[in-house]
């Protein structure tokens, strides 16, 4: 099953990409990898959430934010070379605007490769990497960056 | 010399690698290069410290953290590919939980820089970023991720 009738039985709708927030692109190709700029997650012009995760933002609602920034990363990914190209997902680098006290980054990233995984199968598995920050663009909880090997 | 008999000679021995804490793998390939997931300095299941550097963990300390999580990330790629599979080290990104007043990321770092090339001479010369950050999973002082070139 090819990604795009797998987003329309899972139900979900890939966002329009987000407007770059400085003097970078959405996503670029060199050779068979795309890399992606980090995604947050924008929703119809606003962030899902807020604030740092276990302060202003619970774990749950964050991995929700993981989840539609992945989401928002294959929508850039989907514009530059098209979603039913994308082979594999190779790597995820997720960042986490994290209270000092907050050590629950890797079960937040889930939710971004949860959903890759829901899309892509055993293609959707990758390498990841996952880092509590103080703080992220806009105030996000979350900004997620993925690589994809494409055909 | 090998880079299994160069361990050797080094008196390290390649641990098991640790079981990912959420949905990724530890380490994946595409085409010649092989990429790990962030690495931490667990020994026999246990984090070698935990802390932030420059308050809880000494640099020295974390220095030899930062060493055991690029022997675990060598051990993720050994796991997929094989360890005498390994042509060069071409990245290494750090990450290092800091007091906000820690500045001295690099010569933490180095414990992960100078043991590959320790274990693989020239060939494990390699670029490289070392960043702080707020905190790490598990309250690792460090994180290590690492891209490889594979025969």
């Amino acid at each position: 099953m090819g990604a795009t009738d797998r987003l329309a039985e899972l139900d979900i709708t890939l966002p329009e990409p987000v407007r770059p927030m400085g003097s970078y692109v959405p996503a670029t190709q060199v050779g068979s990898l795309v890399y992606c700029s980090g995604q947050t997650p924008w929703v119809k012009g606003k962030l899902l959430h807020t604030g740092k995760v276990d302060v202003e933002v619970s774990p749950e609602d964050a991995y929700a934010a993981a989840r539609q920034s992945a989401l928002n990363a294959l929508a850039a990914i989907d514009a530059l070379v098209g979603l039913d190209n994308i082979k594999r997902v190779i790597k995820v680098l997720g960042f986490v605007a994290s209270d000092p006290s907050f050590t629950g980054q890797p079960a937040v990233i889930n939710g971004a490769s949860d959903v890759l995984i829901e899309i892509f199968g055993a293609a959707g598995r990758h390498a990841r990497s996952a880092v509590g920050m103080t703080a992220l663009p806009g105030g996000t909880p979350v900004e997620v960056e993925i690589i994809v090997e494409v055909a | 010399m090998s880079a299994t008999d160069r361990l050797a000679e080094l008196g390290i021995t390649l641990p098991t690698p640790a079981k990912p804490a959420g949905s990724y793998i530890p380490a994946i390939q595409v085409g010649s290069l092989v990429y790990s997931s962030g690495q931490l300095p667990f020994v026999d299941g246990k984090l070698l410290q935990t802390g932030k550097v420059g308050a809880e963990v000494s640099p020295e300390d974390a220095n030899k953290a930062a060493r055991q999580a690029a022997i675990n990330a060598v051990a993720a790629v050994a796991a997929l590919v094989g360890l005498d599979h390994i042509k060069r080290v071409v990245k290494v990104l750090g990450f290092v939980a800091s007091d906000p007043s820690f500045t001295a990321q690099p010569t933490v770092i180095n414990g992960a820089s100078d043991v590959l090339v320790e274990i693989f001479g020239d060939s494990g010369k390699h670029a490289r970023s070392a960043v702080g950050v707020a905190v790490l999973p598990a309250d690792t002082p460090v994180e290590v991720e690492i891209i490889v070139e594979v025969a």
